[in-house]
C-alpha cells in the first residue's frame, strides 16, 4: 500500500510540476532576473502548507522529523554549487525530473549528469570532499546535541512559543503571497493552484515516510542514489516510499504533457546539451555535499525550520544568481561580438 | 494532440490521476486505520512492506543489551527472555508468559553482552575473550554462525569483507587478528568486540570493543559484515544507544553524561547535562521514541528528550547502579524495579522532558530535591507490587523488565523467578522458575537490565546475570531476521 502511495504521489506531483510549469531555478532566479514572481510564490504557499502542516503533525506525534546537523561548510559550497549547476542544467532538482517526462532531451542529459555528481560525492571517488565539508558543525542551542532548528537557535522549548513563532513566519508570508499582482504569464496552472498541489502533495509525502519509518518528507537526491544503486548494483538498503515518488514523477509529467499536447522530444543544440550535462553533474555533486537539493532542503528541510536547510537553500539561490549572471555576462559579450562582426 | 474537448488521451490521463489520487488517499487512511499514523505513536505498526523499516509497537530497546523489543504483530509463541546465568556461561531461552525453559546452552566462553536481532530470530553473543561473535537462534539456542567482525584495514576506514563462519553454510570466516590488544582509536587494533547496536532493520550494526572507545559501523545483511566506518568517540565508554533511525548515537562519557554523536559522520554533536548515568547503563526507548527512560549512578530515573537530548533527573529513588526501568507502551509511565519494594509505576504524564529542564524543572514538577538545574521532584507513584509479600516470590528485587506482545509485565528477579504481572490492576498473574533457580545470589550489575550489587540477595551462582527479551516480527524488511 505504501509503495502503491508513493508512485500515486510521485503521479500526481508530476502532474503538478509540469501543469504549473515549477521548476524553482525559474523561482530564484526571478527574484533577480525578472518582475514576474509567480513561481516565488508559489514556493511560499508550498512552505507556509508545509510548516504549518509538519509542526501540527509534530505535535500530533504523528512525525517526528529528522534534522540535519548544522555543517555549515557543506551547507554553504554544497548549496552555492548546487545554484550554479541547476542553471547550467536548465532546471532544478525537480524541474529536470520532469521535464524529462515530457520529452526535453537536454533534461535527459542532466537528470544522467545528476545521477553521476551524486553518485561520485555520495560514497563515491569523492566521498571525502562531502566528509571533509561535513566535518564541522556547529552546535546549535546549549551544546546538548539538540536537532539544529531556529527553535534550538532561539532556545523555544515551549510548544506555545514554537507555534507562535510558526505564525509569526507563515502570516506574513501568506499576506506576501497573496497580495500578488495578476500573474503575467500563464501557460498552465496559476501559481496558487500549483503552490497548493505541490504543498499538499509534500505534506503528504511526510506521512506516507512516517508509515515507512523515515522521518522526512519529500526529497530526490538520496531517493536517486537509492534508485541508482539498486539499478546498478541491486541495492535494495536505500530505498524508501521516496524512491517511488522520484520514479514516477517523470511519468507523471508525462502525463501532463501528453494531454496538453507538449510530450515532444526536443533535442537542443550540442552546445547546450553537454552544458546541462554539465550543469546535472554540478548540480548531483552540490546535492549530495549539502546533504539535499531545491526539494530535500528548501522544500521539506525548511518545512522543520532546520538551519541547515535555510542555510543551504540562502547559498543555492546565491548561487543560482551567480550563475545567471555570469551566463548573462557571457551571453551578452558574445552577442555584442556577432553584432560588430555582422 | 491536443484536438479541443476531451479527448481520448486526457480520459486515459485523468482516469490514471483519479486511480492515482484514490490509492494516495487510501494509502493515507490505511495508514490512519492501521495505526501507522496515528497520534502520540506514529512508530506502532510501521513495520510495513516493500523496504520498510520495521519499528517496534512495544516499548523498543535501542540495544541488545537493553530490554529488546516486543511487537503487537508478533505470534504469542515467538517470544520470550534470554537469560545468561553462570558468570555468563549459561544461556537458557524461556518462553513468556509461562516461564518454560526451551533451551539451554553452554557458552564458549564467558560473555560479555547478548543481543537479539531486530526480526527476533537470532541472538548474537559477544564474549570476553573472544574476538568471535557467537550467533544462536532464539527459540532453541542452536548455534547458527560464528561472525568474525572484519577490521578496518587501515586507519583509514578501508572496507573489508567479513562474514560468518556459518554452520547453515553461507559465508567465510575473515581473518580475526589485529584485535588482540592496545587500544586508541579507529583503525587501531583492541580487545574483542563487547557492545552490539543494530538499527532498526539490522542493515547497521555498532560495534564497542574492549581497550578501545572506538565505536565501528558495519553493514550487515544476513550475519554478513561489511566494514563501514569507526567513529572515534573517545572519552566514551559502554554500550551505544540509538535513536529511531540510528541517526544520532548516545554512549556515556567519563563524567557520567551521555556524548551524542551524528551517526553519519561520526560527529560529536553534543552531550545530555545533568545526570550521572552508571557504568553500562542501560537507558530504553518508549515506543515512539521521543523519551528514553534509565537510572542513574546514584539509584535515580532519568529521563531524556530524543528531539533536544535534555534530560531530568527525577528524585525517585530506586537501586543504585542498574535500577530496571521500562516506559509503559502508551508513554504516560515508567516501571521501575526498586530496591527494597518491587516494581513501581510511576506517572511521566504531567512531564514534558524538554520544557521541565532549566529554571522551569521547579516550577514544573513540584520542588526541586537537589540544586541541580536538571532535578526534578519524584515522579507521582501510581502502582506498587511488593514482590517479597506475593506467595511463591521469595527474591525482593528486580533483575530485568520487560513486556509481552499481549501487554503484560514480566518480571525478572534476582533470584531467577520469573513473574508475569497485569499492568492494569498490578496483579500477579503468573510465577516461574528461570536460571537454576536454586541459588540464593544476587545479580551482577549489567548491561542486560540487571540489577545492582546483589549484596541482599546473596552471591552469583545459577541467577540471571544478563537478562533481554526477543521476539519474532511477522513483518518488516530486517537485514538478518
Amino acid at each position: 500500500m505504501i509503495i502503491a502511495g508513493g508512485i500515486a504521489l510521485g503521479l500526481l506531483l508530476g502532474y503538478s510540476l509540469q501543469r504549473g510549469g515549477y521548476c524553482m531555478n525559474t523561482a530564484f532566479r526571478s527574484f533577480y532576473m525578472e518582475k514576474d514572481r509567480s513561481l516565488v510564490r508559489a514556493w511560499i504557499l508550498i512552505l507556509v502548507i508545509n510548516i504549518i502542516g509538519v509542526r501540527l503533525f509534530t505535535d500530533l506525534g504523528v512525525l517526528q522529523p529528522d534534522v540535519a546537523p548544522f555543517f555549515w561548510p557543506a551547507a554553504i559550497v554544497g548549496g552555492f554549487v548546487f545554484g550554479a549547476g541547476m542553471v547550467m542544467a536548465g532546471g532544478c532538482a525537480s524541474g529536470t525530473y520532469y521535464r524529462c517526462g515530457r520529452g526535453m532531451l537536454g533534461s535527459v542529459a542532466a537528470l544522467v549528469g545528476f545521477v553521476i555528481g551524486t553518485a561520485v560525492i555520495d560514497g563515491g571517488a569523492l566521498v571525502g570532499i562531502q566528509d571533509g565539508l561535513r566535518g564541522a558543525t556547529i552546535e546549535v542551542g546549549n551544546g546538548d546535541g539538540a536537532q539544529a532548528t531556529v527553535f534550538a537557535l532561539l532556545g523555544l522549548e515551549s510548544a506555545l512559543l514554537r507555534r507562535l513563532v510558526i505564525a509569526a513566519l507563515a502570516i506574513p508570508a501568506a499576506i506576501w503571497a497573496f497580495r500578488a499582482p495578476k500573474q503575467r504569464f500563464l501557460i498552465g496552472w496559476t501559481w496558487q493552484k500549483t503552490g497548493t498541489a505541490v504543498g499538499v502533495l509534500a505534506l503528504a509525502a511526510w506521512l506516507l515516510s512516517a508509515m515507512q519509518g523515515r522521518d522526512f518528507g519529500l526529497s530526490f537526491t538520496q531517493p536517486t542514489v537509492a534508485l541508482t544503486r539498486f539499478i546498478v548494483g541491486g541495492d535494495t538498503s536505500g530505498l524508501s516510499v521516496a524512491s517511488f515518488i522520484v520514479a514516477a514523477v517523470p511519468i507523471g509529467a508525462f502525463l501532463a504533457a501528453k494531454v496538453a499536447g507538449e510530450a515532444v522530444l526536443r533535442f537542443p543544440d550540442p552546445k547546450r546539451f553537454v552544458r546541462q550535462f554539465g550543469g546535472g553533474v554540478t548540480m548531483g555533486a552540490g546535492a549530495s555535499i549539502a546533504g539535499g537539493c531545491n526539494i530535500g532542503h528548501s522544500i521539506t528541510g525548511v518545512s522543520t525550520l532546520g538551519i541547515t536547510a535555510i542555510t543551504s537553500t540562502a547559498f543555492i539561490i546565491l548561487g543560482c544568481w551567480a550563475m545567471t549572471w555570469v551566463i548573462y555576462q557571457t551571453e551578452s559579450k558574445r552577442m555584442k561580438t556577432e553584432r560588430r562582426t555582422v | 494532440m491536443n484536438t479541443g474537448g476531451v479527448s481520448r488521451t486526457q480520459q486515459v490521463v485523468y482516469a490514471i490521476l483519479g486511480v492515482s489520487a484514490l490509492t494516495l488517499l487510501s494509502a493515507l487512511g490505511w495508514g490512519i486505520a492501521t495505526g501507522a499514523l496515528s497520534a502520540g505513536g506514529a512508530a506502532e505498526g510501521r513495520a510495513a512492506e516493500g523496504g520498510a523499516s520495521g519499528s517496534d509497537g512495544g516499548p523498543t530497546a535501542l540495544l541488545g543489551t537493553s530490554r529488546g523489543s516486543f511487537d503487537n504483530g508478533g505470534d504469542r509463541g515467538n517470544q520470550g527472555i534470554l537469560v545468561l546465568s553462570d558468570g555468563g556461561t549459561r544461556l537458557q531461552s524461556v518462553h513468556v508468559p509461562g516461564g518454560t525453559v526451551a533451551a539451554e546452552v553452554t557458552l564458549p566462553g564467558q560473555a560479555r553482552a547478548m543481543v537479539p536481532t531486530p526480526g527476533g530470530v537470532s541472538v548474537w553473543v559477544t564474549f570476553e575473550d573472544r574476538g568471535e561473535i557467537e550467533v544462536y537462534s532464539t527459540t532453541d539456542l542452536e548455534h547458527e554462525a560464528t561472525i568474525d567482525p572484519p577490521p578496518p584495514e587501515n586507519g583509514n576506514g578501508e572496507a573489508a569483507d567479513g562474514g560468518s563462519d556459518s554452520e547453515a553454510g553461507s559465508g567465510e570466516a575473515a581473518d580475526g587478528g589485529g584485535r588482540d590488544g592496545g587500544g586508541g582509536g579507529p583503525g587501531q587494533r583492541r580487545g574483542p568486540p563487547e557492545h552490539l547496536t543494530f538499527s532498526e532493520t539490522g542493515e547497521t550494526l555498532f560495534v564497542t570493543w574492549a581497550e578501545s572507545s572506538t565505536i565501528s559501523v558495519y553493514r550487515h545483511e544476513m550475519r554478513e559484515l561489511t566494514f563501514r566506518d569507526e567513529i572515534d568517540a573517545e572519552g566514551t565508554e559502554g554500550p551505544v544507544f540509538r535513536n529511531r533511525r540510528a541517526t544520532r548515537l548516545f554512549r556515556r562519557d567519563e563524567d557520567g553524561g551521555l556524548a551524542v554523536f551524528f551517526a553519519q559522520n561520526g560527529q560529536r554533536m553534543g552531550r545530555v547535562e545533568g545526570t550521572h548515568f552508571a557504568e553500562d547503563p542501560t537507558l530504553t526507548f518508549s515506543a515512539d521514541y521521543t523519551e528514553a527512560w534509565g537510572s542513574t549512578s546514584a539509584g535515580n530515573v532519568v529521563g531524556m528528550d530524543e528531539a533536544t537530548s535534555t534530560a531530568v533527573v527525577a528524585s525517585n529513588e530506586v537501586a543504585p547502579g542498574h535500577a530496571p526501568v521500562l516506559p509503559e507502551g502508551g508513554g504516560t509511565a515508567v516501571y521501575v524495579g526498586e530496591r527494597e519494594r518491587g516494581i513501581v509505576a510511576l506517572d511521566t504524564s504531567g512531564i514534558e522532558i524538554s520544557e521541565a529542564t532549566g529554571g522551569d524543572a521547579a516550577a514544573t514538577a513540584g520542588d526541586a530535591t537537589t540544586d541541580a538545574g536538571n532535578e526534578i521532584a519524584s515522579l507521582p507513584q501510581v502502582q506498587q507490587l511488593e514482590l517479597s509479600d506475593t506467595a511463591g516470590i521469595s527474591a525482593r528485587r528486580v533483575a530485568s523488565l520487560a513486556h509481552t506482545d499481549d501487554g503484560a509485565l514480566v518480571v525478572v528477579t534476582t533470584r531467577g523467578e520469573l513473574v508475569t504481572v497485569d499492568p492494569s490492576t498490578f496483579e500477579v498473574v503468573s510465577v516461574a522458575e528461570v536460571g537454576s533457580g536454586d541459588d540464593d545470589a544476587g545479580a551482577a550489575g549489567g548491561a542486560g537490565g540487571s540489577a545492582g550489587d546483589g549484596a541482599d540477595d546473596g552471591a552469583a551462582g545459577g541467577v540471571p546475570e544478563r537478562v533481554v527479551a526477543w521476539s519474532v516480527k511477522e513483518d518488516g524488511n530486517f537485514a538478518c531476521f
